[in-house]
Parts: structure tokens; C-alpha cells; sequence
């Protein structure tokens, strides 16, 4: 009898020896390799800044609520299992089918049977699940419950019944956990709150392992709540049992302090779409939450670019132009997790996350956010104001009107894609509308390089280009008294048959063209500026006053602005510092710019914004007036620099959806800017007349 | 009889032994109960202490006692005990669920535990020859009875673990009391063979639990259940000289349940590694080598058979569980005597350890001719054994 019990002691440490000295190595890879779980740090966004370092777009630290279905519904996982115990033996006695969507149908009576229980705090007790039950089904699940207890929490198998009961209080631990979060976030419609949350991506992640007998859909980290309180993240981190299968993650909110002020050119973030993915995927750059490494050094080899599916990226605007730059690069850490997947201690390892960059605009925030109140106030329609410094090309000032907030468009969608001028369109780069009679200097420039035209040359105008055809390709722009007309006052007055003359009979559409594009029309502005569309003239005269198949964007009107201003330097336009380029000169005498300045400054002093209520005269400025048809109602044009001699700035003012003519519509928008350069930036822009 | 020592304490030997195992015992329950920052001993480990100090004050009664009264006591002690399992298993026809404990003020009472030591005291009892009949053989059908009513009661709870305890025990009583190898064996192999039949007689509720009991759970760690398969980790994680006190990464995250109830042996290989393991089982099979010993001595019949029957049960419990532990035996739910967490379970081991230890203090003051002549002598095949 000692022997025997000796002989077993000595088998138990021979055991012992040999799971312990000689597997050693296989048991402790084994232990390291489950309790060690990899969580991925998505990196800040870079910021983007005005050009004096005021905020334009900032990540705002959050913090989330994530779970995986198959920690909160795990109900449902629980019922599979069941489900796949019970019909592994043929069909019921009964005939009745024990089929997953069966027991699903059951267990949401039971379910709703508890809820109220639920809400007052009330355990409630055992409820009977499926009656009538086979023996040897009940068999069957009763061994796979001894197998795997995990699988089954508050599944009760009674043999004397033949039925099955369920723990209310375990089985949905997860939803009650998820409830009473939604509660504290203040949700009332509980039922849709966990629907569209829980029940419809279940269903998707049935649909998906249906189709590819793939279960990751059930384990991937999903966001339940963003930007949640502080409150509820001591809450749900202290109360695991109260919430279980939930987690705290730092999430980033994306937050523009501006709002709608430049929102169209910043644009804004958005999931990624299949086709991002699939991009991604075809540059090996798509990281999965759901990834399961174990080694840091495996992450640090794919990590460069890559991408979460479920991260934010710049869909529009800059945030996507400049989505490399202000991504940064994600992190991990590699921690200690528990046998519920819960983090202990601090990380075993980590690989930091490298910040996205940030980005600093040559846009001046307070000048962008003057030129939108400017809109607002005046009850503009629809319009655009671009402001540059035309010798370097740094664009100042930026408005499209309407625009959208890029922090809660999405909230907005009703009213916006009601409200009329489209508020989503970047005017400035994206719609291209004709310049109308600002587009007269190009022609002046051309004649006058081209020897088309002599410098005191005077063309007759009696108001029409062909006085046998008197419908067509007026003149109403000055009186009649005047009829000789040189060019100074054919700009400042804005003549047309000055201009049908000069590009009907003497530059035709070839010259047009050659120098339209010259001027950059056509072309893009500055990288990422918009291109427009193509340039080509069909129709000399009516391409000579900016209309017919002349259309331009707003940019390259402000270019074709800042060459003037630069005397023939034609810059390239850009929003970073990084971006600036040399500009480039065009081949024209010099003595031919300050021919064409001469009759901008004209417009002001006694042409077609001269008027003394606009109040442009106390400025040092010379523009030019345009109005173009659009549909029933105008494109009222003002563009021009500022001061005369040594411009520091140009500007553009298009406002469509206009009754009046270009000086009278955007004459005050004009002089409100000038004005606020002047008081707020200390720019030289006043006259002398004005100064006095 | 000059044939036995006469001290009147228990050697130091065995006490020193006893409280090893209770303090690494009590070691382990804090380290396995909690999360390392905790000072000792912490609830679980402070609960184990209580416990350890209420079973010392019953070991020393026990150790005190003649053991010779237990004789007398021992038909209604085994009364108490099975009508104790008799209302579990009446109040198991109320409730659904296995009904194992009786839920006392403090305490839950496990009554298959106390009847263990019941059932070896009258089966010592009625296995003890009287006059005429020398041999236990003819004893006939008594000691059948007395140990199939309890394992019947405890198989319906159902605990087939706690149960199948009771059947070495009784073979290894049997045996000492004189019955002859080829009569056992003959009993071993009808038993076999009637199986199947008792197999056919099962509700097939009771076949599925049996035959995830005889899963083959060690073979194959993935195959096995979960706690096999992270006790299994926990030990081979552990080495030869094992992660350190608290440093357990099974033990501290949670991955093996029950750690400080049935797997606290998991949680010793994964700390203190081989050298622990041995350690502790060299302190168990030296308690039970000393425990035989005292049996080898004991010239009483009654007291030898009692010493035989409960150092069997202990032994029998300790090697269950570390197969357990070690993947080499199905999940049964028996804890490691005097290590585990569990008031019934220490409570019953300390009883019974004191029973053999009270035996061993005693000389054997009998006259013959009471059986225990030599050459009659129930511990011939101990004995022979021995030399």
C-alpha cells in the first residue's frame, strides 16, 4: 500500500520534472504570449494655424467608450453556442427546430420581461429559456457547459425539467452595462440607443461571418461613446463588473474654434472609405484594431503610414491635402492584460506615437474672420473674397460664402443642403464663373505689348460695337457724351467697345488665348489651388469684356490681379510658407503696366467706383469693376491692390446672385477691407488726399 | 504489549510537516487571492487563518481524545451523517441545482466531507473482527453497505468526485483488515464488470458528465477544459526555480480561476517553480510515509484500520489533485488537503489527521486473544510490504 502511494508520488514528480525543467520553454512562451495584448494609440493630429499662430483646427484629447460586440452582446454569442449544442442531434421530439433565431426570439421576451427589473436595481431570478427539451440534447449542452463555462454565463440546465433556464442578470450584463451608460449620457430612447449601437452591428457581423465564416467583426474595438465625461470615465474604469465588456480609450475630437470662417478651405475628417481602404490595403498600410501582435518590433516594421480603419482622415479642404503631413504615425503599447482583457500595470513595452505635424497658414484668422461678418452683415447671397500680398503670392484673406463649420456639418445637413449659394462649394477654387469686365486689362496689356493698340490711341464709342446691329455687344457703361475714348478712361469707365475693337478686330481669339494664358487663366493658381476650367477663346468680342467662354475661379482672377500689381511678376499662390515659389515675369514693358494701373486708379478717381458713398477715394488703390450675368442675376466683380506704387496687397471681390453692377455691390466690401487693413494692420493704404 | 512507544506528544517530525504545508498553504491563498499589492494576509489568507486556528483547536480535542471512544461513536455519527445527506438531498428535490452545502450562520457545512471520516470510523467498526470471525472477509455484506450509502447519497447530490474518494478507501481498509489480494481483485473486477451495466442504468444527463469526467482532458492541453489548459501553463511557466513569491503572471492576471481553491498547487509550480513543487510533495509523501508508519505500529485493530482508511483518504485526495492540477486527471473539485482554501475540506483533514496522530500516541493496552496474535495479524501484508 506505501509502495503504491509512494509509486504515485513519485510518477506526480516525475510529472513534475518533466513539465517544468523540460517543457519549460514551451509553457513559458505560452503564459507570455497570453496575458501580453498589443493597444494601438492613434497619433495626434497635427493643428493648423494662422499665420501669427492663432488656431484654426485643433485635436481636442477625448476620451471614448469602446467595446466589442462579443463582450457586450454576448447574449447573443451565448445563444449560438447553445444553439449549437442543442441541434447537434437532429430535431426535437416535438419536431420543433431549436434554431438560433428561436432562442434569440425567446430570450428577447425574457429580456423584456426583466428590463423593468433592470431599471430599478432588482436581480432578477432564473428564467425558464426552452422547455421540453430531449435528454440527450440537454446532454450534449450540459457537457459543453462543463467544457466551456466561459461560453455559456447564466445558461442553467435542469434535467428534472428537461429545460433550460437563464440567469437574466448574467446573460445580459452587457446590455445592462451599456444601458445605464447611455442613461448617464442622458439618452432617453434606450431601445434605439442599443439597436443602433449593438443590435444592427450584430446583425452585420452575422451577415459578414455568414458570408465568410470570419469572426472578427464580433471581435473588433468599436466606439460606443465619444467625448464622454470625466465622471463617466471614472465610472466605467472603476466598475468593471457594472460595465462589463466596455472599455475607456482616448479617442481625439477634431475641433475648428473658427467654425464656418474658412471651413470650406480647411474641410474636414471623415471615416475612411472603401476606397481609402483599399488603398491602403494595396500600400500595405492598413493596420486593424483588432491586430493581435505581441511584439513591439513587428509593429514598429508596419507602422510606417499606416492607417486604422477606423481613423479619421481629411476627406476635403486641406485636412486632406495635408492628410500626410498632419497624420503623424500611430503608437502601441504592449501590456499585461487579465483574463477579461482588462489592462494591469504599466506597459511592458511601447513604441510612441509621432505626432502629426502641424500646419501654419499664411492666412490671417481675424482678416478671414472680418471678411465673413462682412457677408453676414450685408445679407450677401453667395460670393468669395480672396486677399494676397501679389509680391510674394501668400494668399491673407479667404472667404467663401456660405460656408459650413467642418466641426458639426453633419449635425447641420438639413439646413445646409436647404440653404441656397451651396455652402459645401469652395468657391475660390472650385467655381469658376466670368470675370466680366475685370478681365479688360488683360486686353489693354496685350494691344499695348503687341503694338495693337497706341499709347493716346482714342476709339470711337456710340454705345454699340456694330451699329447695324444694335441688339447686340452693347456699350452702356459711361454717357453718351463721351464718345473718343482712350484707355485710361475706357478702363475707368469700363468701355465695351473699347474692348470689342481692341479684341475683335485687332487681338482676335488667338491673342486672347495666348495672353489669357500668359496671365495663367487655365492653369492653377498655386499647388492645390484649383485648376478651373480649360482656357479657350471661341468668341473674341465677348471674350474681350470677361463673358462667353471666358470663365476663371476666383484664384486665378487674384493671380492675373497680383501680376498686374507686381508689374508683371506673376506669382504663384500658396497657403504655407513651404509652398512659396519664385514667381515669374512675363514679357512686358514696363511703361505698358503703368498704362493700365493709370486707368484702374482712374476707376476710383472718377470712373466706375468713384462714387463718393463707397468711400475708395481716401485709399491709395486701384481697381477694376465688373459684372457678368448669371442666369437672371449678376456677378458683381471688384478687384484690384492697394497702395498704387508698391502694392502690399491685391484683392478679389466676386458676389453673385447680384441686382446691382460691380463698384455699387462690392464698392463697400472693398472699402470695409481697406479700411481694416489700415485701422487693425497698420497697412499704408490711404491717399494722400486721404491721410489729409 | 511493549510493542509501541509511549510519547505523549506526536513527533515533532510530523507536527513540523503538518505546519509547513498549512503556511505555504496560507502563503499561497494570498498570493493566488490577491493583486500583489495587498499586505498580508489579506480576506482570503485572513479567512484561512481563522480557520486554520478553529481547526487547530478541534485537532488538539481530537489529538486528546481516546481514540477507542471514536468506536463507540461511530454508528451515530454515521447516522448523523447520512441523514445529513438524506436532507440535501430532499431539500435538492425542492431547489434545482447542485445542492452540496448547508448553509449555516458563518459557515457552510459540507456534509459529504464529514461523512468521509464517518464512513471510515464504522467501517472500521464493522470491519474489525470479533471472537470467532478473525477475517473481515466474513464479515460479508456490513461493510458494502456501510460505504455504498454514502457514495450512493453523494453520487445524487451529484459529486462524483467526493464520492469516488471513498472507493480506495475502502478497497485499502479492506485489504488491511486481512481480506486477501485475489478477493479484492475479484471485487475490482466485478465491479468492472457490472459498468457497463450501471453505464446503461444512467440518466444520460449523468453519461455526458461522466464521459467529460474520463476526458482524456491531459493528453491534450487544447483540447482539455480551460483550467486545465492554464494550470498546465502556470506549472510549466514556473521552471525550475519558478517566477517568485506574488510574481505569477497566471496567478496575478486572473488567468487560472479557482486558484486558490483547487489549483493553489498551479499557483506554487508557477512561483516557486520545481524546486517548490517537489518540495511540496516530498512534505506530503513524508506526512503519509509517517502516517503509515503509525499505522504499522498500531497493533489495534480498530485503530489501525481507522489510521489506513484516512491516511488513504488524504493520499488518495492529495494525488487527485495534483494530477488534476497536472492535467493528468479529469476536473473533480477535490482540494489539496491542508493547502486549499475551504473550511469543510480543512476542517475534515485536520480532524482526520489528528484521529491518526491520537492513535499514534496511544500504546495499545489489549489482551489476548483479541486477534491481533502474531501471525494472525491484520499487518502481514503491511508488513510485507515493509521488508
Amino acid at each position: 500500500m506505501v509502495l503504491f502511494v509512494a509509486i504515485a508520488f513519485f510518477g506526480i514528480a516525475a510529472r513534475l520534472v518533466y513539465l517544468q525543467h523540460f517543457r519549460w520553454a514551451h509553457y513559458h512562451v505560452q503564459a507570455e504570449t497570453v496575458r501580453r495584448s498589443i493597444r494601438y494609440i492613434s497619433p495626434p493630429r497635427g493643428s493648423i494655424y494662422d499665420r501669427a499662430g492663432r488656431p484654426l483646427a485643433t485635436d481636442v484629447p477625448t476620451h471614448e467608450v469602446t467595446y466589442s460586440l462579443q463582450g457586450v452582446e454576448n447574449a447573443r454569442t451565448t445563444t449560438r453556442y447553445v444553439a449549437r449544442a442543442l441541434s447537434a442531434q437532429g430535431s426535437l421530439p416535438d419536431d420543433r427546430r431549436v434554431g438560433e433565431d428561436y432562442l434569440v426570439h425567446r430570450l428577447h421576451r425574457i429580456r423584456a420581461a426583466v428590463r423593468p427589473q433592470f431599471a430599478v436595481g432588482v436581480t432578477p431570478s432564473a428564467q425558464l429559456w426552452l422547455g421540453g427539451v430531449a435528454a440527450e440534447r440537454l446532454a450534449a449542452l450540459d457537457a459543453a457547459i462543463a467544457k466551456y463555462p466561459d461560453r455559456f454565463p447564466g445558461v442553467v440546465v435542469s434535467a428534472e425539467h428537461r429545460a433550460l433556464f437563464v440567469e437574466p442578470a448574467q446573460i445580459f450584463a452587457g446590455e445592462v452595462g451599456v444601458l445605464r451608460l447611455a442613461r448617464l449620457a442622458g439618452v432617453t430612447d434606450l431601445d434605439h440607443y442599443y439597436t443602433e449601437h449593438v443590435w444592427l452591428p450584430y446583425q452585420r457581423a452575422r451577415s459578414i461571418e455568414n458570408r465568410t465564416a470570419r469572426q472578427w467583426a464580433f471581435e473588433e474595438e468599436r466606439v460606443l461613446c465619444k467625448d464622454v465625461s470625466f465622471e463617466t470615465v471614472v465610472d466605467v474604469s472603476y466598475n468593471p463588473d457594472t460595465y462589463p465588456g466596455l472599455q475607456i480609450r482616448q479617442g481625439r475630437r477634431r475641433t475648428y474654434p473658427e467654425g464656418v470662417v474658412v471651413g470650406q478651405l480647411l474641410g474636414y475628417q471623415g471615416r475612411p472609405t472603401p476606397t481609402h481602404i483599399e488603398s491602403w490595403k494595396a500600400n500595405h498600410q492598413l493596420l486593424r484594431r483588432s491586430t493581435d501582435l505581441s511584439d513591439i518590433r513587428t509593429f514598429l516594421a508596419i507602422r510606417g503610414g499606416s492607417y486604422f480603419d477606423d481613423a479619421q482622415v481629411g476627406m476635403t479642404g486641406l485636412e486632406r491635402r495635408f492628410e500626410s503631413h498632419l497624420s503623424g504615425t500611430a503608437g502601441a503599447t504592449i501590456h499585461e492584460v487579465d483574463r477579461f482583457q482588462r489592462e494591469s500595470g504599466p506597459p511592458l513595452d511601447e513604441a510612441p506615437v509621432v505626432p502629426g505635424r502641424d500646419l501654419t497658414l499664411t492666412l490671417d484668422r481675424d482678416l478671414c474672420v472680418m471678411l465673413q461678418q462682412e457677408f453676414v452683415d450685408r445679407e450677401a447671397v453667395a460670393g468669395s473674397i480672396l486677399i494676397a500680398t501679389p509680391a510674394t503670392g501668400e494668399v491673407l484673406g479667404w472667404c467663401s460664402f456660405p460656408g459650413f463649420d467642418p466641426g458639426n456639418w453633419r449635425s447641420q445637413w438639413d439646413v445646409l443642403s436647404q440653404q441656397p449659394g451651396s455652402p459645401m462649394t469652395s468657391r475660390p477654387q472650385r467655381s469658376p464663373i466670368p470675370p466680366g469686365s475685370t478681365f479688360k486689362m488683360l486686353l489693354a496689356t496685350a494691344a499695348l505689348q503687341e503694338g495693337l493698340l497706341e499709347r493716346d490711341e482714342t476709339i470711337e464709342c456710340t454705345g454699340f460695337y456694330d451699329p447695324n446691329n444694335r441688339n447686340h455687344l452693347r456699350c452702356r457703361n459711361h454717357s453718351r457724351a463721351l464718345t473718343d475714348i482712350d484707355l485710361e478712361t475706357a478702363i475707368a469707365r469700363s468701355c465695351n467697345t473699347f474692348f470689342y475693337v481692341l479684341g475683335g478686330r485687332r487681338l482676335k481669339s488667338s491673342g486672347i488665348d495666348r495672353w489669357g494664358r500668359m496671365f495663367g487663366f487655365g492653369s492653377e493658381p498655386g499647388p492645390g489651388l484649383g485648376r478651373g476650367r480649360p482656357f479657350r477663346i471661341t468668341h473674341a468680342e465677348s471674350a474681350a469684356i470677361g463673358k462667353g467662354s471666358v470663365v476663371a475661379t476666383p484664384l486665378q482672377v487674384l493671380r492675373y490681379v497680383c501680376t498686374i500689381a507686381n508689374r508683371g511678376v506673376r506669382p504663384v499662390l500658396h497657403l504655407t510658407r513651404d509652398e512659396a515659389a519664385p514667381g515669374e515675369r512675363l514679357e512686358v514693358s514696363p511703361w505698358v503696366w503703368e498704362e493700365v494701373i493709370l486707368g484702374m486708379e482712374g476707376t476710383v478717381r472718377f470712373g466706375s467706383a468713384s462714387a463718393p458713398g463707397l468711400g475708395l477715394r481716401r485709399f491709395s488703390c486701384a481697381l477694376k469693376t465688373g459684372t457678368a450675368v448669371q442666369g437672371n442675376k449678376d456677378i458683381a466683380w471688384l478687384v484690384g491692390f492697394a497702395p498704387v506704387d508698391d502694392p502690399i496687397i491685391a484683392f478679389t471681390i466676386a458676389l453673385e446672385e447680384q441686382d446691382l453692377h460691380g463698384g455699387e455691390a462690392a464698392g463697400p466690401y472693398a472699402a470695409a477691407i481697406l479700411e481694416w487693413l489700415s485701422e487693425h494692420r497698420q497697412l499704408p493704404l490711404l491717399s494722400q488726399e486721404g491721410n489729409r | 504489549m511493549a510493542t509501541v512507544g509511549s510519547t505523549r506528544t506526536p513527533s515533532f517530525l510530523t507536527m513540523a510537516l503538518l505546519s509547513l504545508l498549512l503556511g505555504i498553504g496560507v502563503l499561497f491563498i494570498h498570493s493566488a487571492s490577491t493583486a500583489g499589492d495587498t499586505t498580508f494576509p489579506g480576506y482570503y489568507a485572513k479567512a484561512q487563518l481563522i480557520r486554520i486556528a478553529i481547526g487547530v483547536g478541534i485537532f488538539l480535542v481530537f489529538l486528546r481524545l481516546d481514540y477507542r471512544r471514536l468506536e463507540e461513536w461511530a454508528t451515530p455519527l454515521y447516522t448523523i451523517g447520512v441523514t445529513l445527506l438524506i436532507v440535501l438531498l430532499a431539500l435538492k428535490v425542492v431547489r434545482t441545482g447542485p445542492s452540496r452545502w448547508f448553509y449555516l450562520p458563518g459557515f457552510a457545512l459540507q456534509p459529504a466531507e464529514l461523512m468521509k471520516v464517518f464512513s471510515v470510523l464504522l467501517l472500521a467498526k464493522v470491519m474489525k473482527p470479533s471472537g470467532a470471525t478473525r477475517h473481515a472477509s466474513a464479515q460479508g455484506i456490513a461493510p458494502f453497505l456501510v460505504m455504498g450509502i454514502p457514495v450512493a447519497l453523494i453520487v445524487l447530490q451529484p459529486d462524483l468526485g467526493t464520492a469516488l474518494v471513498l472507493v480506495p478507501v475502502f478497497f485499502a481498509m479492506y485489504w488491511a483488515a486481512g481480506a486477501s489480494t485475489t478477493r479484492i481483485l475479484g471485487i475490482m473486477g466485478a465491479m468492472v464488470a457490472l459498468l457497463p451495466i450501471a453505464w446503461m442504468g444512467l440518466h444520460p444527463y449523468q453519461k455526458s458528465r461522466l464521459s467529460v469526467f474520463w476526458d482524456p482532458a491531459g493528453a491534450d492541453a487544447t483540447s482539455g477544459g480551460y483550467q486545465i489548459r492554464q494550470s498546465l501553463i502556470a506549472i510549466g511557466s514556473g521552471g525550475d526555480t519558478g517566477r517568485g513569491l506574488y510574481q505569477g503572471t497566471q496567478n496575478r492576471l486572473n488567468y487560472l480561476p479557482e486558484d486558490h481553491n483547487d489549483f493553489v498547487f498551479a499557483i506554487i509550480g508557477e512561483e516557486w517553480g520545481l524546486l517548490g513543487t517537489l518540495t511540496v510533495v516530498l512534505l506530503f509523501l513524508s506526512l503519509y510515509v509517517s502516517c503509515a508508519g503509525i499505522a504499522l505500529r498500531t497493533q489495534e485493530f480498530f485503530g489501525r484500520l481507522v489510521v489506513v482508511g484516512l491516511t488513504t483518504y488524504l493520499a488518495f485526495q492529495t494525488l487527485v489533485n495534483l494530477a488534476m492540477t497536472m492535467g493528468l486527471a479529469p476536473v473533480t473539485g477535490l482540494p489539496l488537503p491542508f493547502v486549499s482554501y475551504g473550511g469543510s475540506s480543512l476542517l475534515t483533514s485536520l480532524v482526520s489527521i489528528a484521529i491518526i496522530l491520537g492513535i499514534g500516541l496511544r500504546p495499545v493496552r489489549t489482551v489476548a486473544p483479541d486477534g491481533l496474535q502474531s501471525g494472525t495479524s491484520p499487518i502481514l501484508h503491511l508488513g510485507r510490504t515493509r521488508r
